[in-house]
């Protein structure tokens, strides 16, 4: 027996299937209008979720590459400075080799001092350096200044104190560079440039700079007396203040090899800092090579394979003119035209 | 033999038949786009007389004098009925909970940048900036903003599923809002439709089956009942006389021509109310409360646990405790998200050992002095318990300079009773700011407890995945139900619709005969002229 078939349900399937075909091909037309598969979580959950997770990491991603620029940034900067502190250093130390060498009068030796009191000044200027208003060396005391000159009533330098964070204490200040992998930004002052305080505690550069001003104050000093001896003085005063003064040398002489150290200690942390703004190079191109990976997991999740949707498209949209096609026909088609 | 007076009355009625069948057709033309209305056909029958043989009256033999209508038979499919009900009940159940479902995922929709995860890493990025400027108020600012981001995106999303729930079932305490629920107007509805009903069993009763009229109120209904199978699953039995029984869980709604029960609906409050008066224990806790009223009998109190089935069910569904993913357990599980948040980040900001900024910004400041003037999410309704709805930022931290509170710097090593053990001047000391961006991936903090130990972000992924799974389950539930339904209909249309090319050979078939019919009238007539006339 022929199952019956009813105008009414041919014209219900025609247009439901005219509707699949409109929703089929409207759906293409946007996907290709807007260049993306999913632009809704309902489009397709489980890919929504794939890339959900991916702008998670991309956006991770990005603050880690902030982070590794705010550090590369201050490190370039440290570096800057530690070269120069170096370099005047360097003058110091030469100085002191000048002057140890006993060729020297007392008012060249005044010339001396006057040009160690400028370097101590230019370089605790520069261990006071800033970047983005917070200090460099002074630990996580950012807004105190590392380090202050002290002077007496005369006016005369007698120290350096750091004021910074105490090693002993917090003093990193660290950011992520990868999940969970948090990198030192600073060095402490008291480590790269020591100090000298009222307290004796002398080190480094600092203590150096402040022993090489003493040192040349008391041989100016000694020269002074030698110069003032009455005329009457014995060959033992004499003799007394040569050897004193011998001794002044002496010590200077001594301070070279604490100067070499000192400056040794500055390279070397200054070596360090290259090598961690190498190592923060190559961990943001890492970064770099994981986002472009991401970005194009998520672009194949998301956006349209344009050549395979527009052909897709093309054949939606034959179907949907087909089924129109069918629709006109069977509908003019009656027995009506007949009788 | 017959005489010519019965060829005469055999093509009168043959005029009469075809006629009411030419009605018939025109009928069937007129109706064949009318939703629901079956076809019909002409039963005809051969017209038998009985005549007496001879004188005796009692002995009879039958001799033909035409054509009747025996019925007009309405095209049913009565086998496919109950089924269709069942299968429409079923989708419209699927597609309530697919619009439900829908609602809510669309509130969660992550890609077009308003969900609740971009909230999330933006709070975990001014975290980040602050670490990179611990003293700088600007960073400050920037990180009270995002906070504040996250508790207005957390209370949006809350009072959006909130009001998902009012929708559907009210808040459970006004009438008003009850009034303006889903609930109620489907019950409503469902109310209206069994008035309908006992109304056509009344006037089915009193019309003759075959009859165009019966026909067309037995179209009505079943238009009624599948209207209100869409509701709920009822049970439906059809009587001989075409009258139906309709019945839910053995308690009779309709039968025979009275309406036995209605439905109502209450409010939690109402019936909490009611429970306290009666000694009842209350384990209701939907937000509305269906009852069954019986024109005889008492009323039954709350029938939700039997309406399990059609839009109803999908609707008390919706904001149901059970498990599954819905307004209400989306809900409690954003709730645990904002009592996580706010355990975790309060606990690191009021700790022993934080420091925060004092006012003039330049030394530091012991944060574990007065806890709860320190923490960093509260309550905005005073509450003591931390929700999505209710979460908010510390007003003290947004007042004039309070951004200084957020206490950026931690000492390990303090100890109260030696002032060394802390470096009042460390204002670049942002170790409680890394420590709270550890919490990104370190989790085993007591405070991560109540989410499993898993990072903020992963649990919020757990409740999307949740929402997600279940849109994809439910939607495709809903696709293939909607499939078999339209197959039936398509079935159901095949079988009972009109087809305009059978009505025009009908149309065809009996002016014919009509016209043949009229043709032997009038040579019958011609005949009996001729027979008068020989007598002339």
């Amino acid at each position: 027996m022929i199952n019956r078939v009813t105008s009414s349900s041919i014209n219900a399937n025609l247009v439901l299937n005219m509707q699949k075909n409109y929703a089929d091909y409207a759906k293409l037309t946007e996907q290709i209008s807007s260049g993306k598969k999913i632009e809704s979580i309902l489009d397709n959950p489980t890919e929504a979720i794939n890339i959900i997770n991916a702008n998670r990491e991309l956006n991770k991603i990005e603050e880690w590459e902030s982070n590794i620029t705010y550090l590369t940034n201050e490190l370039n900067q440290s570096s800057d400075t530690l070269d120069f502190i170096i370099d005047k250093s360097q003058r110091a130390k030469d100085l002191a080799t000048i002057s140890a060498n006993k060729t020297y009068n007392k008012d060249n030796l005044n010339s001396v001092l006057t040009e160690v009191d400028l370097l101590i000044e230019s370089i605790v200027d520069m261990a006071n350096t800033k970047h983005n208003g917070n200090y460099i060396y002074s630990g996580v005391n950012t807004k105190t200044a590392p380090y202050e000159i002290q002077y007496d009533n005369n006016g005369e330098i007698t120290g350096i104190e750091y004021k910074g964070s105490s090693k002993d204490n917090v003093w990193e200040r660290k950011l992520e560079i990868s999940e969970g992998i948090f990198q030192t930004v600073n060095v402490t002052g008291i480590e790269v440039f020591g100090e000298s305080n009222v307290n004796g505690d002398s080190s480094g550069i600092m203590g150096d700079l402040i022993d090489l001003r003493n040192n040349l104050k008391n041989t100016i000093s000694k020269l002074e007396e030698q110069e003032n001896l009455p005329e009457n003085a014995t060959q033992a005063e004499k003799n007394q203040i040569v050897s004193e003064i011998n001794s002044c040398y002496d010590s200077i002489n001594r301070l070279l090899d604490n100067f070499d150290d000192s400056i040794n200690n500055i390279t070397g942390i200054n070596s360090r800092i290259g090598a961690v703004t190498n190592k923060l190079e190559m961990t943001s191109k890492a970064l770099e090579n994981t986002s472009l990976n991401i970005e194009g997991e998520k672009s194949d999740i998301e956006n349209i394979d344009l050549t395979k949707t527009i052909s897709e498209w093309y054949m939606s949209q034959y179907a949907y003119q087909a089924s129109m096609q069918v629709f006109q026909a069977s509908n003019s088609m009656s027995l009506l035209n007949y009788i | 033999m017959s005489s010519l007076l019965t060829t005469l009355g055999m093509s009168s009625s043959a005029l009469g038949v075809n006629q009411t069948a030419i009605s018939v057709v025109s009928n069937n033309i007129a109706n064949m786009n009318t939703e629901g209305y079956s076809k019909q056909k002409v039963n005809l029958g051969a017209l038998f007389l009985d005549i007496p043989i001879g004188n005796n009256v009692a002995s009879q033999a039958k001799t033909n004098a035409g054509v009747e209508v025996i019925s007009i038979e309405r095209y049913t499919t009565t086998f496919i009925g109950s089924y269709y009900r069942d299968q429409l009940s079923e989708q419209s159940y699927l597609n309530k909970e697919q619009q439900a479902i829908t609602n809510i995922a669309n509130m969660f929709d992550e890609l077009k940048g308003q969900g609740l995860d971009t909230a999330i890493e933006d709070f975990y990025a001014a975290l980040d900036n602050l670490n990179q400027y611990p003293s700088d108020m600007s960073a400050r600012i920037n990180f009270l903003d995002a906070a504040q981001t996250l508790t207005n995106s957390m209370n949006k999303t809350a009072s959006n599923l909130n009001d998902l729930k009012e929708l559907s079932v009210g808040d459970g305490v006004s009438y008003e809002s009850l009034k303006n629920s889903e609930i109620y107007t489907s019950i409503q509805a469902i109310n209206q439709n069994l008035e309908k009903l006992a109304n056509i069993n009344s006037m089915i009763t009193r019309s003759q089956t075959g009859t165009l009229e019966n026909n067309s109120l037995l179209d009505q209904r079943d238009q009624v009942l599948n209207e209100l199978s869409q509701y709920a699953n009822f049970k439906t039995t059809i009587q001989d006389n075409g009258t139906v029984t309709l019945s839910l869980n053995g308690t009779k709604l309709v039968g025979g021509t009275n309406v036995l029960a209605k439905f109502n609906v209450q409010t939690a409050q109402q019936y909490d109310e009611y429970c306290q008066m009666n000694g009842i224990v209350n384990t209701n806790e939907s937000n509305a409360v269906i009852m069954l009223e019986k024109t005889n009998g008492p009323t039954l109190q709350n029938i939700n646990d039997r309406m399990d089935t059609g839009l109803v069910g999908a609707i008390l569904n919706t904001s149901s405790t059970q498990e599954g993913v819905n307004v209400n357990t989306v809900l409690n599980d954003l709730d645990t998200l904002a009592q996580t948040i706010a355990n975790v980040f309060n606990e690191l900001q009021t700790r022993e050992g934080a420091f925060y900024l004092d006012n003039a910004g330049g030394t530091i400041q012991l944060s574990n002095a007065n806890l709860e003037d320190y923490e960093i999410f509260t309550t905005s309704d005073g509450s003591a318990n931390i929700t999505a709805s209710n979460i908010s930022i510390n007003s003290l931290l947004l007042e004039d300079g309070g951004y200084n509170k957020i206490a950026t710097a931690y000492f390990p090593d303090y100890d109260p009773l030696n002032p060394d053990s802390v470096d009042l001047n460390a204002v670049g000391n942002a170790d409680n700011i890394i420590a709270m961006i550890n919490t990104k991936t370190d989790n085993t903090s007591a405070a991560f407890d109540s989410i499993g130990n898993i990072s903020l972000s992963d649990y919020y992924s757990g409740i999307l995945g949740k929402i997600t799974s279940a849109t994809t389950a439910k939607t495709n539930a809903a696709t293939s139900q909607n499939a078999v339904v339209s197959s039936l209909d398509t079935k159901t249309k095949e079988q009972t619709g009109v087809d305009l090319n059978e009505e025009l050979t009908d149309l065809v078939k009996f002016q014919t005969a009509y016209s043949a019919s009229s043709r032997v009238f009038t040579t019958c007539n011609t005949l009996l002229e001729t027979l008068v006339n020989l007598g002339l």
